[in-house]
C-alpha cells in the first residue's frame, strides 16, 4: 500500500515541476474600432511578446454578435493567466463575458461599477485625476460636485484627498441605480459650482448622461467627464494622459499581476499626472472662463 | 489491494492533468411570425392525391420558434478545441427536431487546422459562413438550398484547412475533406431522391445518416481565393464527391462557385450549384431518366451601411433561380425561381427585427401525368436574438 502510494506521489513529481515551468499565458485586446487605441495596444504587444504565451486579439463585430465567434474567443480567452483589455470596447467586452479570468483594463474611461466589486477586474484609467484636480483648480470653478456609483469608492476617495490637497471642496453623491440619479443630480447641482461624473456608463452615457447634460448645460454648470467623448458631447473638462506613461505603467502592473505580486497597490487607478487636459471650447467660451493657455490644454471643438 | 491500487493510479491522473477546460455556451433563438402566405397548388390530381392534397388556394397565417439554439465550446489547450451545437426545432408541445449540428474536436498547428467529428461541410460560402439567423439578414435561406439540398450541409468525417500566402496579398485557402456521404432515402434502400415537392421529404439532407452505407468514403474540397486590397471578399469553388447506394456504385456529385463581394457598403454574394445523381429510380417519375442533374444560382445584396436613428438597418434582395433535368436531355424539367427582399433592423446588441415578403414559382414534372405547379408570395416577421 505505502509503495503504491509512492509510487503515485512520484509519478506526480514530473508533472507538478512541469506545471511551474509554462510562461503565464496573456492576452492582450483591443476593440478593432477604437483606433485610438491601437498604438498602445501594438505596443503591449510588442512588450509581451518576446516573452512567450502571448494572445493578440483585435474584437470584430463577428466576435460581439455571432455566438460561435464569440464562444470560440470566449473559450480561448478562459484558459489565459491574465486577459489586458485595452480601451473602453474591450474592456465593456472583458468584463461583461469573461468569469473568473484575472482582467486587467487599460486606458478605459467608461467602465462598469459593479465590474469593479470584482477581485477579478483590476485597470488603470483613461484618465488623470489630479490633472483634472488641477484644471479645476485652474479654472476657479469652486465647489466640486461628485457623482459615483458603487464600486467607484476608491476613485472617489482619491478625487476627495486630490482636492482637499488643492484646498478644493467636495460633495459627493453614491449613485446605486438609475432611479436614484435625478436626485442625486438635483441635490449636487444646488450644492456645487462643477459637477464630476465617474465613467461608470450610467453616469457617462445614454439617457443618465443626456439628463445630466440637459441640466448642467441649463444652470450653466460645468460638468468634468473622463475622457474625449465626454467633452465632444457637452462636458467642459476631460483627460488625456500620456499614452507612453500609460503603457509604462501598464506593464509594471500587468508583471506584478503576472508574477503575484503581493503590494502591487491599489486594484483600480487613475492615469498617471501630466497628460493633456481635455477643455471644451465652445463652452468656455460661452461661459467667458479665463483659461490657461500651454501644452497642457487641448481644445476640444 | 485493488483499491489501493485504483487510488494509486487516480491520483496519479489527478495530479498529471492540468487545468479543467471550461465550457462557454453562447447561443441564438429565431422567433418567426408570417402574418399573410398566399400560395396556389395546382397540378394532375392523380398525382396530386398520392401527396394527400388537390388543387387548392392555400393562406398561411402563423407563428413558430424556428429554431433555438446553444452552441457550446471549450478549448482544451492552446491547439485543441472542442465545439458542439444543438438545435431544437419545430417546438410545439414537444421539440420535434433535435439537431446536433456540428460536434467536433479541432486542432490547429502549423497554420492548419483539422476538425474531426460532425463537421459543416466547407462547400460554397453560405453553408459555413451565413446558414444561421444571426448571420444572414433574411429571415429564411433560399429556397431551393434549405428544401432541397437541406441547409447546413454537415455530416461525421474530417476536415483539413490551410490558407496559403501566394503572394501580392493573395491568400489561397484550401479544405479537404472526407465524409461518410449521402445515402439513399430514408425510407428507401434503392433511390436517392423521393419523389414529392418542396417539403422536408425532398430534401437530400435526410439522405445522411450516423455511419456509412458503403465502402466509399464521400471526398471533396473547396479552394478559396481572397485579395488582401479587397477585404471580406473572395470567390471560390468546391467539389464533393460521392457513391450513394449501398453497393457503392452510383455517383453524386455537388459542385459549386462563389463570389462574395463587399464594395461601398454592399455585400453581395452570387453562389452557383450543380448537382449530379446518377442511376436513381427515384427521380425516373419526374425527369424521364434515373440520372439526373440540377444547374442553378443563388444571388443576394445587402447594404450594410444604413443608420437610422442610431440602428443599423440592412435592407437586402435576393434572386434564385433553379432548373432540375434529366442528364440525357427530354423529359420534364423541374424548375424553382423565388425572388425575395425585406429588410433587418439591429434593435440593441445581440436583438435583431426582420422582414421579409418572397414570391415563389416552383414546378415539378410527373412523366405522362402534368405538371405540380406551386406559385404565390408570402410576408413573414421575425426577431433573433443571440446571447
Amino acid at each position: 500500500m505505502k509503495s503504491r502510494l509512492l509510487a503515485a506521489l512520484l509519478l506526480c513529481l514530473p508533472s507538478a515541476l512541469a506545471a511551474e515551468a509554462p510562461a503565464r499565458k496573456i492576452a492582450v485586446v483591443v476593440d478593432g474600432e477604437d483606433r485610438g487605441e491601437r498604438d498602445l495596444y501594438l505596443g503591449l504587444v510588442q512588450v509581451y511578446k518576446p516573452r512567450g504565451r502571448l494572445l493578440a486579439y483585435e474584437l470584430e463585430d463577428a466576435q460581439r454578435n455571432d455566438p460561435i465567434a464569440k464562444g470560440r474567443l470566449l473559450s480561448t480567452l478562459e484558459t489565459c493567466d491574465l486577459v489586458v483589455a485595452v480601451g473602453n470596447g474591450a474592456t465593456d467586452f472583458a468584463v461583461s463575458e469573461l468569469e473568473d479570468v484575472p482582467v486587467y483594463f487599460v486606458d478605459a474611461t467608461v467602465v462598469p461599477g459593479r465590474s469593479l466589486e470584482s477581485a477579478s477586474v483590476s485597470g488603470l484609467f483613461g484618465y488623470s485625476v489630479d490633472d483634472l484636480l488641477d484644471a479645476v483648480k485652474a479654472l476657479r470653478l469652486g465647489v466640486v460636485g461628485l457623482a459615483y456609483t458603487p464600486g467607484y469608492e476608491p476613485l472617489a476617495g482619491l478625487v476627495r484627498e486630490g482636492a482637499a490637497a488643492r484646498g478644493l471642496s467636495v460633495v459627493a453623491r453614491r449613485i446605486g441605480s438609475a432611479k436614484e440619479l435625478a436626485p442625486a443630480v438635483r441635490s449636487l447641482l444646488d450644492r456645487a459650482r462643477v459637477l464630476w461624473l465617474v465613467g461608470d456608463p450610467l453616469l457617462v452615457r445614454g439617457a443618465g448622461f443626456e439628463f445630466i447634460q440637459e441640466n448642467t448645460l441649463s444652470e450653466a454648470i460645468p460638468l468634468v467627464g473622463p475622457g474625449q467623448w465626454d467633452v465632444s458631447h457637452g462636458a467642459l473638462l476631460g483627460s488625456d494622459p500620456a499614452p507612453a506613461q500609460q503603457e509604462a505603467d501598464a506593464v509594471r502592473t500587468i508583471d506584478s499581476l503576472l508574477e503575484h505580486r503581493s503590494g502591487a497597490g491599489p486594484r483600480v487607478r487613475p492615469a498617471a499626472r501630466g497628460g493633456v487636459i481635455l477643455l471644451n471650447a465652445a463652452l468656455a467660451a460661452r461661459w467667458k472662463l479665463r483659461t490657461p493657455e500651454g501644452p497642457r490644454w487641448r481644445r476640444v471643438r | 489491494m485493488a483499491k489501493s491500487a485504483a487510488a494509486a493510479v487516480v491520483l496519479a491522473a489527478l495530479c498529471a492533468s492540468t487545468a479543467a477546460a471550461k465550457v462557454v455556451f453562447t447561443g441564438y433563438g429565431d422567433f418567426i411570425v408570417t402574418p399573410q402566405g398566399e400560395f396556389r397548388i395546382d397540378g394532375p390530381s392523380p398525382v396530386l392525391s398520392r401527396f394527400g392534397t388537390v388543387p387548392q388556394n392555400i393562406t398561411t397565417r402563423s407563428s413558430t420558434i424556428n429554431s433555438l439554439g446553444l452552441f457550446a465550446t471549450t478549448s482544451i489547450n492552446d491547439q485543441t478545441r472542442l465545439q458542439m451545437d444543438v438545435t431544437y426545432k419545430n417546438i410545439g408541445a414537444t421539440v420535434k427536431t433535435l439537431t446536433i449540428q456540428y460536434g467536433f474536436i479541432e486542432y490547429s498547428d502549423w497554420g492548419a487546422t483539422g476538425r474531426l467529428g460532425k463537421i459543416t461541410l466547407p462547400f460554397g460560402w453560405y453553408n459555413q459562413n451565413r446558414f444561421y439567423p444571426f448571420q444572414h439578414a433574411s429571415i429564411t435561406a433560399p429556397t431551393f438550398t434549405s428544401a432541397i439540398i437541406g441547409l447546413p450541409i454537415a455530416d461525421i468525417g474530417a476536415t483539413v484547412g490551410r490558407p496559403f500566402d501566394v503572394g501580392g496579398g493573395v491568400t489561397l485557402t484550401a479544405d479537404v475533406y472526407g465524409v461518410n456521404g449521402f445515402a439513399t432515402s430514408p425510407n428507401s434502400t434503392t433511390t436517392f431522391r423521393d419523389t414529392g415537392f418542396l417539403s422536408s421529404s425532398l430534401s437530400i439532407a435526410n439522405n445522411i445518416g450516423s455511419s456509412d452505407n458503403n465502402h466509399d468514403v464521400a471526398f471533396g474540397a473547396r479552394l478559396d481565393l481572397a485579395q488582401a486590397d479587397f477585404p471580406n471578399s473572395s470567390v471560390g469553388a468546391s467539389y464533393y464527391h460521392d457513391r450513394w447506394d449501398p453497393s457503392g456504385n452510383n455517383l453524386f456529385q455537388m459542385g459549386n462557385a462563389y463570389l462574395h463581394a463587399t464594395f461601398g457598403g454592399f455585400d453581395s454574394l452570387t453562389e452557383y450549384l450543380l448537382l449530379n445523381a446518377k442511376n436513381d429510380p427515384g427521380a425516373l417519375s419526374n425527369f424521364g431518366s434515373p440520372n439526373w442533374r440540377t444547374d442553378g444560382f443563388f444571388t443576394e445584396l445587402n447594404y450594410m451601411k444604413l443608420v437610422v436613428a442610431k440602428h443599423q438597418v440592412t435592407p437586402w434582395v435576393r434572386y434564385e433561380d433553379y432548373l432540375n433535368h434529366a442528364v440525357e436531355g427530354g423529359g420534364g424539367k423541374e424548375r424553382l425561381t423565388e425572388f425575395a427582399g425585406g429588410v433587418a433592423v439591429a434593435l440593441t446588441d445581440g436583438v435583431t427585427a426582420k422582414f421579409q415578403g418572397s414570391d415563389l414559382y416552383y414546378r415539378l414534372p410527373f412523366q405522362g401525368q402534368g405538371d405540380v405547379k406551386i406559385q404565390g408570395y408570402n410576408f413573414a416577421l421575425a426577431v433573433t436574438v443571440t446571447f
